[in-house]
């Protein structure tokens, strides 16, 4: 997903799930600066290196794909982008181990692990409820791709088509990927970039949804393929359809963290609170278009009556570099509240015997 | 590719490129020096994607691709390394052959990758590079002494590539 998503809508959802207009602000700009908090951003500001919640392109090209350098990578993408369903899931074919593990780190909305996330947030600072609706957002966008390099996993091939609704009805265009560095991707004439294929297993170009593109990032768009995993089993992704149950379980949860519902339940949503907009909600998911900033916000200004303050990824950096206090800071939270759930993750993923997030241990105190 | 990845690249490629000067400085003697490195290579590597296709790729969907690469990559490496006893003539052909074929590859990915509108210049010259090396040396393969040193022209040429194209920037999808 993208800013439009993760910043504005999430702006929306907060506001609709009973966040003031300056709450619903913070949790926003959380869910968003998952995207940003970098390594490189973490060393501008003198903040802790386990905080990461991404990786930026020129880190990512010269990451280490060793055993050490895939569990980093494997320890921030599979906890904020990717966060696997199933941890104890098992292929339909018996597999060796080190396939299970990947085939393990499978993303996917409604699985253990988001119950688990949404629960760390509560009664914790809004920080943490934007980094938790950055992750449950994901879990929907990105289904079916793990986010640790892996080309037996992450792998899309020539079987790829667009689902388009032609004179009302539905036909497949055959979808074009190409390797560019500089063009945008083209709607018009159903043209895609994506990421170069390799036969390494562990190159950084098989990480996430790379060879897909960035199709799972885009809510208009409805797509049939064959995943690597998946035994020549077609998969159709209905992004429409799964943003909507993104922003309705979005509102669910946070009115479940402010307190108002008694107890989070999987595959749940709050179709109820989104009822007055649900109509223009609908139509921003669907309209085709690259990014919906403009109308995400245009609509959260309509429900709270208030300006929603433009993207900015410096806002809270200068406090935090001069406060003596830098724990009771904005990011200060923000950096609490990612190595929390990083390190919840991570211990999940390991207590199913699965390495690839690196070693963890169980606090006990 | 990461760092690691282009400074690999760049070492084939300035291996290439010192195999093809000594073959070009001594064309009738080094010949079976270059063909072993060419054998060994297309073991290893073959071996590689064999191991790999039984340990993760035979899970994966069109992983078969995987083990038919490593038979023909075997193959050819078991048949290489054959080539030591034979006289240059047919050992040039071969190298022909191969060079051929992977320049006509090397085309139509230029030309698929055109039509999609991504790069492709560099690809296709590689590519027409390589046939026109290969038909200069069907042409000269009477004088088989000149044959192997436009052969030897070409692995300089390709050696290059190599290095260029190990430092050449590569796009990764962000993901948000």
């Amino acid at each position: 997903m993208q800013e439009d998503f993760h910043y504005y809508a999430t702006y929306c959802a907060a506001y609709l799930a009973g966040y003031s207009h300056q709450e619903s602000m913070e949790v926003c700009y959380s869910a968003q600066f998952v995207d940003w908090c970098t390594r490189t951003l973490l060393k501008k500001v003198g903040g802790p290196d386990a905080a990461a919640t991404t990786q930026l392109q020129l880190e990512l090209m010269d990451a280490k794909t060793d055993r050490v350098g895939l569990q980093d990578i494997t320890r921030i993408w599979s906890s904020f982008h990717f966060l696997p369903k199933d941890l104890t899931a098992d292929p339909p074919r018996k597999t060796p181990r080190e396939y299970k593990n990947k085939y393990r780190l499978i993303c996917g909305p409604n699985g253990d692990l988001i119950v688990d996330t949404v629960n760390l947030a509560k009664g914790s600072s809004l920080q943490a409820v934007g980094v938790a609706m950055h992750v449950m957002a994901d879990t929907w966008a990105h289904t079916n791709f793990a986010g640790t390099p892996s080309m037996v996993i992450n792998n899309t091939g020539y079987y790829f088509y667009e689902v388009m609704n032609v004179d009302g009805k539905d036909v497949d265009i055959h979808l074009t990927f190409r390797h560019s560095a500089s063009e945008p991707d083209d709607l018009d004439n159903n043209k895609y970039t994506n990421s170069l294929f390799q036969t390494s297993e562990n190159t950084i170009m098989n990480l996430g949804h790379g060879r897909a593109g960035h199709l799972p990032d885009y809510s208009f768009i409805r797509y049939r393929y064959l995943p690597a995993w998946g035994d020549y089993n077609e998969i159709y992704k209905n992004n429409p359809s799964d943003y909507m149950k993104a922003f309705t379980q979005m509102v669910y949860a946070m009115r479940y963290i402010r307190g108002a519902i008694p107890a989070f339940e999987k595959d749940t949503y709050d179709t109820e609170k989104i009822a007055p907009w649900a109509d223009e909600i609908r139509s921003i998911i669907v309209k085709r278009q690259l990014n919906a900033c403009d109308d995400w916000k245009a609509l959260g200004e309509k429900m709270s009556g208030c300006v929603i303050d433009e993207l900015d990824i410096n806002r809270y950096q200068a406090e935090y570099m001069n406060a003596g206090d830098k724990e009771n800071t904005f990011l200060g939270k923000f950096f609490d509240a990612a190595i929390a759930h990083k390190s919840m993750v991570t211990n999940r993923i390991y207590r199913t015997g699965n390495k690839l997030a690196g070693i963890s241990t169980t606090q006990t105190k | 590719m990461n760092f690691m990845q282009r400074i690999k690249g760049a070492l084939i490629g300035l291996v290439m490129v010192i195999a093809g000067i000594i073959f070009f400085l001594n064309p009738t003697q080094s010949y079976p020096f270059i063909t072993a490195i060419l054998s060994l290579g297309l073991l290893f590597r073959g071996f590689q994607l064999l191991f790999f296709y039984f340990r993760m790729a035979r899970f994966m969907v069109d992983g078969r691709s995987m083990l038919y690469q490593s038979i023909i990559m075997i193959d050819l490496g078991l048949f290489t390394g054959s080539l030591t006893q034979v006289p240059l003539v047919y050992v040039m052909l071969y190298l022909i052959a191969i060079n051929l074929f992977s320049g006509g590859v090397d085309i139509l990915r230029a030309m698929e990758a055109k039509k999609y509108g991504s790069s492709w210049k560099m690809t296709f010259f590689s590519g027409l590079i390589s046939v026109l090396m290969a038909v200069a040396c069907l042409i000269f393969i009477k004088a088989t002494k000149w044959a192997v040193m436009i052969y030897a022209l070409g692995v300089i040429y390709s050696g290059i590539m190599r290095i260029a194209q190990s430092f050449r920037k590569t796009k990764m999808v962000y993901i948000q």
